[in-house]
């Protein structure tokens, strides 16, 4: 009885201490929030800096690229005394109908044409006149090259008109050409009446004269409309866009600058020397590529309503140099540039890029190209490449480092 | 920007964050009860590890092993923080090979813990000229880890009243600070590394204990008891590892990274205690470490800081079961206890010591065959200061441990 007392006791006593050790277990644990308190003790520790390294060698180089099928093509001329003369001829060849689309005799075809009006090269005021003659030798948009020069018969012009500083505008096309180089193939009754279109027609060049400015014409937007007498009005699309432009008395750039044109006329190139870096890669929390355009000398060669087309992106990538220019125009680039307004400069977000690069080196094989994106348009920028600038192209990373000492 | 949280990871003392965290002891709870380290006395029925005379009079095979929760209250000149840790502390086995003679002891310690966890903003100038700004961004410093001891040893009652003991141990480090930064900006990654250290050395402790009977009167004793831990030089090896996700990257490359030697300082525990009668014991200790001889090439920068430590207790304790009493109140072992701490370290001219209350209660199996008992502390205390923007902590902590001394144990035959 006594033990069965005593028990009981024990085992209330074990409960209730038990419980009371919980208890307050719990409230000690009840809430926890650190804070800075402490932080301060030791010198030991991370803290967050900015490293900035100038790129020491840049390069220059030019190819003569392809300058079809993109969202625009070029046309016009403009003597620029930063960059050369410029003289682009845009190449337009016409789709056939779709079926139950047709030409009636004395029918009327217009070349419909949309500009970009905002990114205008040259004198946006001025009016530019151009010429239209036909083409005679075969070209494809998707093989078309910048300096490629195709012949053309300027013996008669199929149209010719001016642009002043509206954003589209038709022009009607001679009926002649209309009649032997279009409605031969449109209304032939022929199978092989396509292909037979495609072997002997080659389309129309737009030929600048005069050199107040080259207009971006955007190549969805621009197309044929036709108009018959006595029928509906219909339109074809425009089957085949490039471009070529010829540049020409180009200056030589200031000291410590260097030209980049897109369509990868004239880029840049350079190494990426990381040896002298002592950073952890995985440490790095973003690392900034910055590419200074030189704006004073851009700005002071421009007046009044002439204007250079800003370029607001560009591209870096970094491959193999002996396989160049192809692996510049195929894939995906490294890094995206976008120009800022604020400091004149493309910045690109090369944080995956260095990250790797501390961790694994960089294959000696390849290299940095820089490149002015392209989309059909002509674009330039001149950008500072002195070392000792303060304007030098740099890379700018930010990373925890391990004050630990 | 959202203060980075994680509910899994628990922070003790702020000042854990200095050397190899903040040490330990080897104070069972019943000792921490009293505010003692125990070197100056034996309980038959609890294993104890600080002075390896002890093992010597072991009768019955006992174990031990315990947990523990603190909580931090940390103010600051202009900051307060809330931590709170919870630790498994001490497993230890000791076993009579002579009953009453000889006896032999198996353990595994913390030496030092480091939990420490804080977080700190501040704004940096980003970008030159006009495109300047400031970016907003936030360092979290998580520590973990610290020195354990796994060791062996035994205890020689030379005498009924002389005993020595020595234990030979394998100290171990293991060390985790964690540094993440977190930016105010997306186009920023958060980025962390840990510096990880491990290492291992050897440590050798050696301790005496006199046992004085009927000093004053036919039942009291005194006991004198002193242990000396040898300093422990460890081969450690320090890294950076970064986390990339499926993968892990680390360095030895770095300032204060690679091999390294660290020094645990020598430990004086000594201490005197008297018990009137069987029911009552009043005990006082104190501790030496020559912590201004530790050694850490991992952070030389911190060496001025480490200073050497007293550590003075005094406590009573209260053993009313034995009486046989059947009162609810009469069933417990109570304890009661201070200790004042210099502290190892010195910040600024001011020493971070540690004034501790503590109040124990041992709670007796209910087999009445059995010796087994419940330790528990609950303890209160006040470390550091606020003067020369350091920090002052409010310490609440409880400690449970289980101390088997059971048949398995080899109960002994004659009792």
């Amino acid at each position: 009885m006594l033990q069965n007392i005593m028990s009981s006791t024990f085992r209330n006593a074990n409960a209730f201490c038990l419980l009371l050790v919980l208890g307050i277990a719990a409230v000690i644990s009840s809430c926890e929030n650190p804070g800075s308190v402490g932080s301060g003790l030791s010198e030991s520790g991370a803290d967050v800096e900015i490293l900035r390294d100038t790129i020491g060698v840049v390069d220059t180089l030019g190819f003569n690229s392809y300058s079809g099928n993109y969202a625009f093509f070029a046309a016009g001329a403009y003597n620029d005394p930063l960059f050369g003369e410029l003289k682009a001829t845009g190449l337009v060849r016409p789709s056939l109908p779709a079926a139950g689309d047709s030409l009636e005799e004395d029918a009327t075809m217009k070349m419909r044409i949309l500009f970009d009006s905002q990114n205008v090269y040259g004198d946006t005021l001025a009016d530019q006149s151009f010429e239209v003659y036909r083409i005679e030798e075969y070209w494809r948009s998707r093989t078309h090259k910048l300096k490629d020069e195709l012949q053309i018969d300027q013996s008669q012009a199929v149209a010719s008109f001016t642009v002043e500083t509206e954003d589209s505008m038709d022009v009607t096309l001679d009926p002649a050409w209309v009649s032997e180089y279009y409605m031969a193939y449109a209304e032939s009754e022929d199978a092989d009446a396509d292909s037979l279109y495609q072997n002997e027609v080659y389309g129309l060049a737009l030929v600048p004269s005069g050199s107040n400015k080259i207009i971006p014409l955007d190549a969805q937007s621009t197309r044929f409309v036709i108009e018959n007498p006595e029928t509906d009005t219909f339109e074809v699309s425009n089957g085949q866009w490039a471009y070529h432009m010829s540049r020409s008395n180009e200056p030589d750039q200031p000291e410590g600058s260097a030209a980049a044109y897109n369509m990868l006329e004239n880029i840049l190139s350079f190494r990426l020397d990381l040896s002298g870096i002592d950073i952890n890669g995985p440490s790095i929390s973003r690392a900034e590529l910055v590419f200074y355009q030189d704006n004073a000398i851009m700005e002071q060669s421009i007046s009044g309503s002439v204007k250079r087309p800003q370029p607001q992106s560009a591209q870096l990538r970094f491959v193999n140099s002996g396989q160049i220019p192809d692996n510049l125009i195929a894939g995906n680039p490294s890094a995206n540039g976008s120009y800022s307004e604020e400091d004149h400069a493309f910045h690109f977000n090369v944080t995956s890029l260095i990250q790797n690069g501390l961790i694994n080196g960089f294959p000696e094989n390849r290299k940095f190209y820089f490149m002015l994106s392209n989309d059909g348009s002509v674009k330039a920028s001149l950008l500072s490449i002195d070392p000792g600038s303060e304007k030098a192209p740099k890379l700018v990373i930010t990373y925890l480092k391990n004050s630990t000492e | 920007m959202a203060q980075s949280q994680d509910e899994q990871a628990k922070s003790g003392s702020v000042y854990s964050k200095l050397g190899i965290g903040y040490p330990v002891g080897l104070s069972s709870t019943s000792a921490r009860s009293l505010g003692l380290t125990g070197v100056s006395y034996n309980e038959t029925y609890v294993a104890g590890l600080t002075n390896p005379a002890h093992w010597g009079h072991t009768v019955y095979g006992l174990g031990a092993g315990g947990v523990g929760i603190d909580s931090y209250n940390a103010s600051g000149a202009s900051a307060e923080a809330r931590n709170v840790h919870f630790g498994i502390h001490q497993f230890q086995l000791q076993l009579p090979v002579i009953r009453g003679k000889f006896g032999v002891s198996a353990s595994f310690s913390p030496v030092t813990q480091s939990n420490f966890r804080n977080y700190q903003e501040d704004v940096m100038d980003v970008g030159t000229g006009v495109t300047q700004d400031t970016l907003l961004y936030g360092i979290e410093n998580r520590g973990s880890g610290g020195a354990n001891r796994a060791e062996l040893g035994f205890g020689w009652r030379i005498t009924p009243h002389i005993s020595v003991g020595y234990a030979a141990s394998i100290v171990f480090i293991s060390l985790d600070d964690h540094y993440t930064g977190v930016f105010g900006n997306a186009n920023y990654q958060t980025v962390g590394y840990t510096l990880e250290t491990s290492g291992s050395g050897f440590g050798n402790r050696f301790g005496t204990y006199i046992r004085i009977p009927g000093l004053l009167g036919s039942e009291d004793q005194l006991g004198i008891g002193a242990s000396v831990n040898l300093p422990v030089s460890i081969d450690a090896q320090r890294k950076q590892t970064a986390d990339l996700g499926p993968s892990s990257l680390s360095t030895e490359d770095g300032g204060n990274l690679g091999n390294g030697t660290i020094t645990l300082p020598m430990t004086i525990n000594a201490g005197l205690s008297y018990h009137p009668s069987r029911l009552t014991m009043f005990a006082t200790e104190a501790t030496y470490e020559n912590w201004s001889d530790f050694d850490n090439d991992f952070k030389p920068s911190e060496g001025a800081l480490f200073t050497d430590r007293y550590k003075y207790g005094l406590g009573f304790q209260y053993f009313p079961y034995i009486t046989g009493s059947n009162k609810f109140l009469s069933q417990f072992k109570y304890r009661i206890g201070a200790s004042y701490d210099t502290g190892h370290l010195k910040i600024q001219g001011e020493k971070i010591n540690t004034l501790k209350f503590s109040f124990g209660l041992g709670i007796l199996s209910p087999r009445s065959n059995s010796n087994s008992s419940i330790d528990l502390s609950f303890e209160y205390g006040l470390r550091g200061t606020q003067n020369m923007n350091l920090v002052e902590e409010q310490i609440w902590g409880v400690r449970l441990s289980l101390n088997l001394a059971e048949i398995m144990f080899f109960r002994p035959k004659l009792q």
